[in-house]
């Protein structure tokens, strides 16, 4: 393994060293948010910082920045939590516009080595430069490329590793944070393997660690070595694919973003401000939230025939309930009108409401003027609606109901993908 | 709930436990929302070896309730879509305060958006 200086070049070597190998390299932006928001903040440097919703709201850290960190804070802790740990922490309001905005710009510097990257989420994406790296002065000459201007244009790091795996450059990226560039070859795999507890592996989750620790498996070696048979009696198939994961293999490919699979449904949640049982705000939350879903369906020009609801009182117990229709929708009042019965057979009156989500699947594409579609769309009443807000913005024409609507919630969907990458000129 | 990707859930999940705690003294970054018209004195840059339009303007002066600030850094930029609009935004420091200066590439005009102090 080869753990390079960032600073300095050490290409000649590494082009050798993991040659004729599949080469994939995964780039991780260290402490995204918090350190967006230290270089938008220049009196934010150097401080622990927690980047949150709304600081005097009910969310939990986001992101924590390097000087928090090493105070034990870490993402998802409640803030009262964070702040035990750490009572100097700077609470940050996020701007999710504009990590979007970078993460889509980074993305595009990516592309401009290889049309094969795999956006594993907002500040993580796999590149496969197999093909590619030696018309860049090979994986190496890349990576500190990616990095050096990743600096220049918006001040951030990050870690890159370099393997012939997604699964051993994920690894091998984590192993030094931040600002790392690690390089591991298969013929060091073995080695390594021998030394890391199976938890670092990326799947690999508290429970089955735990299940795994019960087995006497504690390192990746041992998973490696155990019989098939005994794992795949206790883990169903993915014992199989324990046994490949503990021997550091992995086939899968790097999938860009245009071989993704299909969306699979549409859907929003939303925690509220404070705890209700009023039932026309919660009647206008769910409108909300539907004509979201609505819009974002027919933006994309899906239709989807299961409506589900999730209710969520105060206490966490957690409801979900759906319905199937007969025909398509993508109209919002309608998704609504399903959300709302929905919502009347499972909520148990007078209990508090903390959170209400809505979604669609069983979706279909392009399921225009056919007779499984809902004559929903109202002469071309949603095609101007919806002309309007592309030009205007979100809600500018909305139902009247929802004209005290609740600003944001600012999301980015966990499966938040950019649009195609337009290469940059480096 | 369901932990299902389909959601779109919050950006910034929702606490895990509704136990509360006695919390410190909070330190927090003041943001002052505004939306202002703001006179920009801006550098133009129509070529360049790096392409991203971020990187295209550059605001060097502002004058805000006939007040002038000189711009010794940007310190990020970034665009977001506002129906048709791109909106470019750019956090500016006068070396004392940071400021949110926000340019309208369809109606081609500068707000100031916020301003900003620990």
């Amino acid at each position: 393994m080869i753990v390079a200086n960032p600073e300095q070049s050490t290409i000649d070597n590494r082009r050798s060293t993991i040659a004729p190998e599949r080469i994939v390299m995964h780039v991780d932006m260290d402490a995204f948010f918090a350190s967006v928001e230290q270089q938008t903040f220049p009196f934010l440097r150097g401080k622990p910082i927690g980047v949150c919703g709304d600081p005097d709201g009910r969310t939990v850290i986001a992101a924590a920045s390097y000087e928090a960190k090493h105070r034990g804070v870490k993402t998802a802790m409640t803030i009262p939590e964070a702040k035990k740990l750490c009572p100097e922490i700077i609470l940050v309001a996020g701007h999710p516009a504009k990590y979007v905005d970078t993460s889509t710009r980074i993305l595009a510097l990516y592309a401009t080595f290889t049309d094969l990257v795999e956006v594993f989420s907002i500040d993580e994406a796999f590149l496969d430069v197999t093909q590619t790296a030696h018309l860049f002065h090979g994986p190496e000459a890349i990576a500190r490329s990616i990095k050096a201007f990743i600096k220049e244009h918006f001040g951030l790091t990050c870690s890159v590793g370099i393997a012939p795996n997604k699964l051993l450059a994920k690894l091998s990226g984590e192993m030094h944070k931040p600002n790392g560039l690690t390089i591991v070859s298969q013929s060091e795999v073995p080695a390594l393997m021998e030394t890391l507890t199976v938890q670092e592996l990326c799947g690999i989750g508290p429970k089955t660690t735990e299940k795994l620790n019960r087995l006497g498996i504690r390192t990746c070696g041992e998973l490696g070595r155990y019989p098939e048979k005994q794992l795949t009696g206790i883990f169903g198939i993915n014992g199989s694919h324990l046994k490949r994961m503990g021997q550091g293999l992995d086939d899968s490919p790097v999938l860009p973003y245009f071989h993704e699979p299909a969306t699979k449904s549409m859907g929003h949640s939303f925690t509220l401000d404070k705890d209700t049982r009023d039932l026309a705000e919660i009647r206008r939350h769910l409108l909300q939230l539907s004509e979201q879903v609505g819009r974002r369906l027919r933006k994309d020009n899906f239709a989807g025939r299961t409506v589900s609801l999730v209710l969520r009182y105060a206490d966490f117990s957690t409801f979900i309930k759906q319905h199937s229709l007969k025909n398509y929708v993508d109209d919002g009042l309608r998704i609504h009108q399903v959300g709302m019965k929905l919502f009347e057979e499972l909520y148990q009156p007078p209990r508090l409401v903390r959170l209400l989500g809505i979604s669609v699947s069983n979706l279909v594409r392009d399921l225009k003027q056919t007779t499984a579609f809902e004559n929903s769309r109202a002469g071309s009443l949603f095609e101007t609606v919806d002309e309007v807000n592309d030009k205007y913005g979100e809600f500018s024409v909305a139902r009247a109901r929802l004209q005290e609507r609740t600003p944001g919630p600012q999301v980015i969907s966990p499966s938040w993908r950019p649009g195609a990458p337009t290469p940059v000129a480096r | 709930m369901s932990t299902s990707a389909a959601f779109q859930t919050s950006f910034w999940p929702a606490e895990g436990s509704p136990a509360g705690e006695a919390e410190p003294e909070e330190v927090k970054v003041t943001h002052h929302r505004l939306s202002e018209s703001v006179k920009v004195y801006a550098i133009y840059k129509e070529t360049g070896d790096r392409q991203f339009p971020h990187d295209k303007l550059r605001p060097v002066m502002f004058i805000w309730r006939n007040r002038e600030y000189r711009v010794q850094d940007v310190t990020y930029v970034w665009r977001e879509t506002q129906g048709q609009a791109e909106v470019y935004h750019f956090t500016v420091s006068d070396g004392a305060n940071v400021f949110e200066l926000s340019y309208n590439a369809k109606a081609l005009d500068w707000t100031i958006t916020g301003t900003y102090s620990e």
